[in-house]
């Protein structure tokens, strides 16, 4: 403030000599409780520390059962992420650290007095965590499509076995109707061969014409089953691609670094082995070029990643929970320091909120590697 | 007018240290280099490693962001030992858990069977029966522990 120190031994008649070489004196922001402003900031900020600390507890529970669940079913954490696109995460995790950079920014303006330049720098941070939350929101929408929710709104095993019968019935229906046109071409060879009945062979040539329609019908809508519902198959653009999995996923598997063994390991575990007419097609977004094969898993491997999920949305659900609180703490301290209330020495809101934005960034800073990067 | 301004809250009280921009430019550099290590160093298989590696990727990056971002090399110690302590207990909390991890597999495998059997179709076979409480299978969880 601009008291000078005559001023405020005026104001304080207990003098406060010893603690008033900052000059800033009597400060309105100053509570009755405390010596100095020092002394407040200092307060603020341990208290902060304080609850910041009882933050990382609070997820320690969670990232705890996520150390034991992995430790014990590991097999549920490799299938599941390979549900989770590690280009939005990373590039999520971009948006945060440059949002925690523009926030801790944004305290030295605040200190500096840089009123302008410090309301910039918050709306930005702000921006960045409004990014993070829709991709997030997103993402989450995606998932929640492919049924692979939390809990009681995990369906992908459902949805993976209801593509795989629909593509088996289809496929039998259209083995039987063209079993029938060949069937109905004899007969109608027969009829010609014994002469006359000309009626019959209208009625056969029309129904043969009305099969090869439904089988057409069906061959064209055979790779829309796995559009229609794609709990598991990831690439939309692909699906033609998706058709061919049936029939090559057994060599294209092979191709694949570090799974070429995996009937192998499943041998050795006492499962059986993939059975191709079984199977779920995933394509590994990792690899590029002639190695970007579908990888699978059948509904029972589905089924078996649902705890991974949980864990997932229990973290990432918690973690948002505190972006949007950041975001709307931010958004306040962008407000007051528009109308000009911080100063060279009240600046500790703008400090405390920062530091729980950089906190929000610091646990997704170890959620990231955890949850996308499984290998 | 930074320069002068940064001088005069400068002398003596460590919570009034200002940053340079370039240092907390430098720091966020860091920082995104180090998000790409770890996603780059995923093409790498090292078996278990790949966990430990992305968690001491972590920890530089959190290191970065606690020394520079929240102020704690000029802050009261203090603050430092409130976010070290957090993290020593947690650290603490999630060894002794992962140790005892064999322990609640068995709870964990028939969880999953439960879950399995409320879901399975009718008219699929039944699922497998759960892990009879005598019969901890101690030396396969472990196995699968260190992965």
């Amino acid at each position: 403030m601009s008291q000078t120190a005559a001023e405020t031994n005026l104001a304080d008649p207990y003098g406060h000599d010893d603690h008033g070489h900052h000059g800033h004196g009597h400060d309105p922001n100053l509570a009755h409780h405390f010596e100095g402003m020092d002394q407040q900031v200092k307060s603020g900020k341990l208290g902060m520390w304080l609850f910041l600390a009882t933050e990382i507890l609070m997820f320690g529970g969670l990232f705890c059962a996520y150390f034991v669940w992995r430790a014990n079913s590991y097999e549920q954490f490799d299938i599941g992420h390979r549900y989770l696109s590690t280009f939005w995460g990373a590039f999520n995790t971009v948006l945060l650290l440059a949002s925690s950079f523009t926030m801790a920014w944004a305290v030295r303006a605040a200190q500096l007095e840089q009123r302008k330049l410090c309301v910039w720098l918050l709306g930005i941070t702000f921006v960045g965590g409004l990014g993070f939350m829709g991709v997030k929101a997103v993402e989450y929408g995606a998932k929640f499509s492919h049924g692979m929710g939390p809990g009681v709104f995990y369906k992908a095993d459902d949805h993976a076995r209801e593509i795989l019968d629909a593509h088996r019935n289809a496929t039998e229906d259209i083995a039987k109707l063209e079993a029938g046109i060949k069937a109905k071409n004899d007969q109608i060879a027969k009829a010609k061969a014994s002469g006359g009945e000309s009626d019959k062979v209208k009625s056969l040539e029309a129904e043969i014409a009305a099969d090869k329609q439904k089988v057409a019908a069906l061959k064209k809508a055979l790779p829309n089953m796995w559009q229609a519902k794609p709990a598991t198959v990831l690439d939309a653009k692909k699906h033609g691609e998706v058709e061919d999995h049936g029939l090559n996923v057994a060599a294209k598997l092979r191709v694949g670094k570090g799974y070429a063994d995996e009937d192998k390991i499943r041998a050795a575990k006492g499962l059986p082995a993939h059975d191709k007419d079984d199977l779920v097609a995933y394509k590994d977004e990792k690899l590029k070029g002639d190695q970007q094969y579908y990888f699978k898993h059948t509904p029972e491997e589905l089924r078996s990643a649902r705890t991974f999920f949980s864990i997932y949305f229990c973290l990432t659900g918690l973690h948002g929970i505190h972006v949007v609180v950041g975001m709307g703490l931010i958004l306040w301290i962008m407000l007051r320091a528009a109308k000009g209330q911080f100063t060279a020495t009240y600046n500790a809101p703008v400090d405390l909120v920062g530091l729980y934005w950089h906190l929000v960034d610091l646990i997704w800073i170890f959620l990231f590697p955890l949850l996308y990067l499984i290998h | 007018m930074s320069s002068t301004a940064e001088h005069s809250h400068g002398h003596g009280e460590d919570d009034h240290h200002v940053v340079s921009v370039s240092l907390l430019t430098g720091v966020f550099v860091a920082l995104l280099f180090l998000t790409f290590v770890t996603v780059a160093v995923t093409v790498f298989d090292l078996g278990q490693f790949n966990l430990f590696v992305a968690l001491f990727i972590a920890t530089i990056k959190a290191f970065l962001v606690g020394t520079f971002f929240m102020h704690l090399k000029w802050d009261s110690p203090f603050n430092t030992i409130c976010l070290i302590g957090a993290t020593l207990f947690l650290c603490l909390f999630i060894g002794l858990s992962i140790l005892d991890s064999a322990e609640y597999k068995r709870d964990q495998d028939n969880l999953m069977n439960d879950a399995n059997r409320l879901i399975v179709p009718k008219d699929a076979p039944p699922a497998p029966a759960p892990v009879p409480a005598t019969t901890p299978n101690a030396g396969e969880a472990k196995k699968d522990a260190g992965k």
